[in-house]
């Protein structure tokens, strides 16, 4: 629904660097020489994708200079209608693998390495499919990579669902050499997991909702069996959403308003939702709108948030010498004025027209 | 706004022209085409067309034939400055603007031409400059002052309101009705942005359809896995069905050998047995031979036994039978030679009787003749009497008609009576008649009488020519009667009655005779009784000499017929003897053919029993000759022993079957078959379903549906808050217009009552103090009072219209006056007032002048002589 935030063309742009993030992350791992790309889950954000989109998707990957093995999370499950087992995905370039079972994977250029994928075969598993995948294992000398997908029991509110990751089964599998590195997706932030340093969540490459913490961002993992684990988060795109409370009580509110506006970089890949709260008169709320009106054209989205804004405006002496109304015209504005004041939200928006109005008017 | 000069060049007829005029009223007064209508004209054309104009209202200012430019300029205080404006058109273009006062200014060109269009449209009412000009030619009418807001803000001032109202006041209500016309049409009130209310419902069905199409997806999704799932589990159980299948065949097939050899044994079995029964009939159809002959032989000796005691039988019953004949023959003899003797009897009474009956004929004939010699004397003795009844009959009429012809002849005749007077011969006709003395003789003269006393007197009497007939009837009467008297050789009547009795008892007689005779003969003549006489005669001779002589005849007919009695007694007797033998011959014949019969049938029977033993014993031969009977025994023994075999056999297998249990075998191998089948089809039904659900979850796939959602709803919640935007822009929009359309409203109520005022005050000097005008929300004047009377504004008189009119333009340009206001000009008006009401209106005119500026242009001289305050000016060519 984020993406109901944004306009039409800022939509496009949205889907379209998307598919540049994957460019990006391949000219990364190009440039950190990573030997390969695991992506954790919910490749897609569903199954019922367009050719197009699923086409322009494996277009982008198989310019990626690595190896990228692709885990279907819960978004895109590996049920029977599983994007991974289209047309598309048989004739995917070599260097797209899809983790479709927990048979390890190898690569050649990296003989004492395998990466095991937990895929998920239905939106709703019915078990901790890493602990699964882990009473199985046994432990090993070479570096095993699991990727798996789903919220673990440390940060879910509902620690009861079946298929929450138990982390303590986890970091003892890690302790035991049963796996070295689990990379973890579901989580739209990047953040570590647990005490072990092992355990990751990469985060959205593409910032998709108001609530993520440091989105953009890819892991670069070094990593062997036995002490390297180094973790640098690398950004890749820089879509930012905002959500924002902003006191108006005047016009040094609205010079803040403005210079934080202004301050923002990249505008057009960045959305804002903005509430409001204070008491101004009419000159200002039509300075506040102008502010919105301006800034509206520059940025992705931004966008007045209803429900939180509780901006009073009430006409002032100023502005009744502003309008400088006489005859009909200022009884008119003193009958709105009235029900304004009485909290009627129609006069008040009537006022503001008023206001608005007299003020385009020729003089 | 005030007029201080105008000067025109080169202005249609007009050369050159200067004209000054006063702050308040200013009479331009001249004949006809002098150009006073120019003036305005030319006033309007330098306030609104560019010297560059080529409109056809500016080309024709150009003096007729002249190339040259028309000039006007105009000097006028507006808003605190004193502006020289100056243009001119067609040659020579130009235009410059000069204005001093607050400021100084000097503008040429378009720039000066925006400029005071800028000016005049801030400060000048326009509008009511057009409204309030009075134009030469044009009726006067009342004008629509409610548009004008110079004449608004004037009456809110007189109205005592806070503040005026301002241009920038009706600015803003028409900036607040484009607003509201953008969500709302101006004379219904209807929503404008249908289209985005509808676009937002249908992006919610369409969402609201994806979201279903996605809920059937996974419905599907789940469908799929079941039916895969389902289809496997079916793929894996099917070779299991179809491997019981085959092994409950394979077991089915070996039990439909076994009860097909049961089946077949039991056909054998069931043939032996029919070639048991058949070597059994022969069998017994052979010993049924032997019996049949060994009966037929029997019998054929009972037949020859009981044939020879029928035949016994039948010779006694034939003695008997010939013994009965005899008897019969001989009381037949007996019958015949009784029967010769009633003949003969018979004949002989036949003959006695036959020779009475010619005695009796005899007798007859006699009579007869003696009858017919009496009968003939009576006809001799008739014929010679002529008088019969008939004569006498015609003779007595003939009599009668002489008499009534004489009377006839009397009557019509002439009656002559002679008397003698002593006696006289007279010969009366032809007959001499003696007449006695005293005697009277009388005469009907029915003809021509001559009476004659001889000798001494002839009398002729003729009779009238009538009688003539009369007497000649007479006397043909008398000549038939005499005719008749000769004929019958009487005198007179009695002598005729005499003799015609005498006929009539010969012929009494002869009716009696006749009769005798006819009693005598019946029927029969004469003729025939001779010959039955003869016949008789003849038979009776012929019978004595043809009798024998035995025995004698009897000697009469009584004695004969005792004979004839006697016999028939005798043959009555021996007739029942003879149908006593023949009963008791018949019967015995009746008894001896029965026994004959009876012979005869056992000596067939026999025949028969002989032939059918000799063909029995044919057949038998025959039999034994094909098969003897020992092999027909020997045949039959090893029949029984085959089928006790077989039998045994059949035993085992069908106890094998019944131990195998064929029914529930059958009821397995059904199962097996249908679980088979019925998993094929299930399993061709999943896949069909499968295949189904795989190219619709394909197709979804292939569809983005997903993405399709993602949009709907972007598009939705995107149209959702454009909507409520909108919405709360259009109810923004609503509350203002409508809020400042209700005070705008209530203002205009408040400005009637000035305008008003202003109209009755200027009226009063008119019309007099009872002058009082109603006024319209639209401004317009509705009633007049004028003493008590009211009447509406198209009642009123044309002049009284008139006059109206230019005061509502005096009062409307007095109340603008106080804030700049606009020249009034009034171009050839108040021609259908009269001099009373010029004089009245002069004054109202001069009074409204001390306020505002006012132009009037006249070619009458003297019908504004009463504006004592005007500034005259004559215009002259």
């Amino acid at each position: 629904m984020t993406r109901a935030f944004l306009s039409e063309e800022a939509g496009v742009r949205f889907s379209q660097d998307r598919i540049e993030a994957i460019q990006t992350i391949g000219a990364l791992a190009k440039a950190h020489e990573a030997e390969f790309i695991v992506v954790a889950g919910d490749v897609f954000e569903s199954n019922q994708l367009s050719r197009q989109t699923v086409t322009r998707t494996l277009d982008a990957l198989r310019t990626v200079p690595v190896p990228v093995f692709l885990l279907p999370g819960n978004h895109d499950p590996l049920d029977n209608s599983s994007i991974f087992l289209t047309e598309e995905f048989q004739h995917a370039a070599a260097n797209i693998h899809v983790l479709a079972d927990t048979r390890p994977h190898r690569i050649p250029q990296c003989p004492d390495l395998e990466i095991i994928g937990v895929p998920w075969q239905t939106k709703h598993p019915s078990r901790d499919l890493c602990r699964q995948l882990i009473d199985t294992l046994e432990s090993t000398e070479k570096t095993r990579i699991v990727v798996a997908h789903g919220q673990v029991d440390e940060l879910s509110p509902d620690k009861a669902r079946p298929e929450i990751i138990h982390l303590a089964s986890v970091e003892k599998a890690l302790q035991q050499s049963k796996l070295h590195f689990l990379a973890l997706g579901d989580r739209h932030s990047t953040t570590p997991i647990g005490d072990s340093k092992r355990i990751w969540y990469s985060g959205a490459p593409v910032s998709t909702d108001f609530d993520e913490v440091a989105p953009n961002q890819v892991l670069l993992v070094s990593l062997d069996a036995d002490t390297v684990c180094e973790v640098e988060p690398l950004n890749v795109s820089q879509w930012t959403f905002i959500a924002r409370h902003q006191h108006i009580n005047g016009a040094e509110d609205l010079r803040q308003l403005s210079a934080w506006l202004d301050q923002i970089p990249n505008k057009q890949r960045t959305a804002i939702k903005i509430s409001f709260e204070g008491s101004v008169d009419l000159a200002t709320a039509a300075a506040l709108d102008k502010i919105m009106e301006d800034a509206q054209l520059l940025f992705a989205s931004l966008k007045t948030r209803e429900r939180l804004t509780d901006l009073q405006v009430t006409p002032s002496s100023t502005d009744e010498d502003d309008v400088a109304l006489s005859g009909y015209a200022r009884s008119a504005w003193l009958e709105l004025q009235e029900a304004a004041q009485n909290g009627d939200p129609v006069a008040e928006d009537a006022l503001r027209l008023l206001f608005r109005l007299n003020h385009s008017s020729p003089s | 706004m005030r007029l201080h000069k105008l000067s025109l060049r080169n202005w249609r007829g007009i050369q050159h022209r200067d004209i000054e005029f006063d702050d308040g009223v200013t009479l331009l007064e001249g004949p006809n085409e002098i150009g006073k209508s120019s003036i305005i004209e030319a006033i309007q054309l330098l306030f609104s067309e560019l010297d560059s104009s080529n409109k056809k209202q500016v080309k024709s200012v150009q003096p007729a034939g002249q190339d040259l430019g028309s000039e006007v300029s105009v000097e006028f205080s507006v808003a605190g400055y004193r502006i020289t404006y100056a243009k001119t058109y067609n040659k020579n273009r130009s235009t410059t603007v000069h204005i001093s006062g607050t400021k100084n200014l000097q503008e040429t060109g378009r720039s000066a031409h925006e400029w005071v269009a800028k000016l005049l449209s801030e400060q000048v009412d326009m509008d009511l400059w057009q409204t309030l000009l009075v134009d030469q030619g044009e009726q006067i009418s009342q004008i629509k002052l409610s548009s004008s807001v110079s004449l608004a803000q004037a009456l809110d001032n007189v109205a005592g309101a806070t503040d005026a109202t301002s241009l920038e006041d009706e600015t803003l209500i028409s900036a607040a009705q484009r607003e509201y016309e953008r969500y709302f049409t101006l004379k219904t009130g209807r929503i404008k942005y249908t289209e985005l209310i509808d676009a937002t419902e249908q992006t919610r069905t369409r969402l609201a359809e994806l979201t279903g199409t996605m809920q059937q997806l996974e419905q599907d999704q789940n469908q799929q896995k079941m039916t895969a799932q389902e289809v496997e589990r079916l793929r894996m159980a099917l070779p299991q069905m179809q491997e019981a299948e085959q092994k409950e065949t394979q077991r089915w097939q070996k039990l439909q050998e076994k009860t097909a050899a049961l089946t077949s044994k039991k056909q054998t079995l069931a043939e032996i047995e029919n070639q048991l029964t058949r070597t059994l009939e022969t069998i017994q159809s052979r010993t049924a031979l032997v019996t049949q002959i060994h009966d037929q032989q029997n019998a054929s000796a009972q037949f020859n036994h009981e044939i020879e005691s029928l035949k016994q039988n039948l010779l006694q019953e034939s003695k008997t039978l010939d013994t009965l004949n005899s008897g019969l023959a001989q009381l037949q003899d007996e019958e015949k030679e009784l029967r010769s003797l009633e003949k003969l009897a018979r004949a002989d009474l036949t003959h006695l009787e036959k020779k009475t009956q010619l005695t009796q004929h005899q007798k007859t004939l006699s009579q007869i003749e003696s009858i017919d010699r009496e009968l003939n004397e009576n006809l001799s003795a008739i014929s010679n009497i002529p008088v019969d009844a008939q004569a006498l009959a015609a003779y007595v009429q003939l009599e009668q008609t002489l008499a009534v012809a004489e009377a006839k002849a009397q009557v019509a005749s002439t009656t002559l009576t002679l008397t003698a007077k002593k006696a006289l011969p007279l010969i009366i006709g032809d007959q001499p008649i003696e007449i006695s003395e005293g005697q009277a003789h009388k005469f009907s003269v029915s003809k021509a009488l001559h009476i004659e006393l001889p000798n001494q007197l002839d009398i002729e009497v003729s009779p009238p020519e009538s009688t003539a007939d009369l007497a000649q009837q007479q006397q043909q009467a008398k000549t038939q009667l005499q005719a008749l008297q000769a004929e019958l050789g009487v005198a007179d009547l009695q002598s005729a009655t005499a003799l015609a009795r005498q006929r009539s008892d010969r012929e009494a007689d002869v009716q009696q005779l006749k009769s005798q005779q006819q009693k005598i003969l019946q029927d029969l003549h004469t003729s025939e009784i001779e010959q039955q006489i003869d016949r008789l005669t003849k038979t009776c001779t012929q019978y004595v000499n043809n009798r024998v002589d035995t025995p004698s005849p009897p000697a009469d007919t009584h004695i004969a017929a005792e004979n004839v009695r006697q016999i028939e007694q005798k043959l009555t007797r021996l007739q029942t003897q003879i149908d006593r033998a023949r009963g008791e011959y018949k019967a015995q014949e009746t008894t001896t053919a029965g026994v004959k019969q009876a012979l005869e049938s056992k000596i067939a029977q026999n025949l028969a029993a002989k032939a059918a033993t000799d063909a029995l014993t044919v057949s038998l031969e025959s039999q034994r000759q094909k098969r003897s009977d020992a092999s027909l025994a020997d045949l039959k023994e090893e029949q029984q022993k085959k089928a006790a075999d077989l039998r045994v056999e059949l035993d085992a297998i069908a106890e094998d079957l019944t131990q195998q249990n064929v029914d529930a075998q059958k009821l397995l191998l059904d199962n097996a078959t249908d679980s088979a089948h019925r998993t094929t089809i299930e399993l061709r039904q999943q896949e069909q379903a499968l295949a189904i659900l795989n190219d619709r979850l394909e197709t979804a796939r292939a569809n983005g549906l997903h993405e399709l959602l993602v949009k709907a709803e972007t598009q939705l919640v995107q149209l959702q808050q454009e909507l409520s935007a909108t919405q709360r822009r259009a109810e923004a929009a609503r509350k203002l217009w409508e809020t400042l359309n209700h005070h705008r409203d209530a203002a205009r109520q408040a400005y009637l009552q000035p305008l008003k005022q202003h109209i009755e005050a200027l009226g009063t000097l008119v019309f007099g103090p009872t002058f009082q005008v109603e006024i319209a929300e639209d401004w317009s004047i509705t009633h007049r009072t004028l003493n008590g009377t009211t009447l509406t504004f198209d009642d009123l008189s044309i002049g009284a219209k008139e006059q109206l009119a230019i005061l509502m333009r005096l009062a409307a340009a007095q109340l603008v006056a106080r804030q700049d206001g606009v020249p009034l000009f009034i171009d050839d008006a108040l021609g259908f007032s009269d001099p009373q009401k010029l004089n009245t209106m002069g004054a109202a005119i001069a009074a409204a002048g001390r306020t505002c500026q006012i132009i009037i242009l006249t070619c009458a001289p003297g019908r504004y002589a009463n504006v004592g305050n005007a500034h005259l000016i004559r215009l002259t060519p």
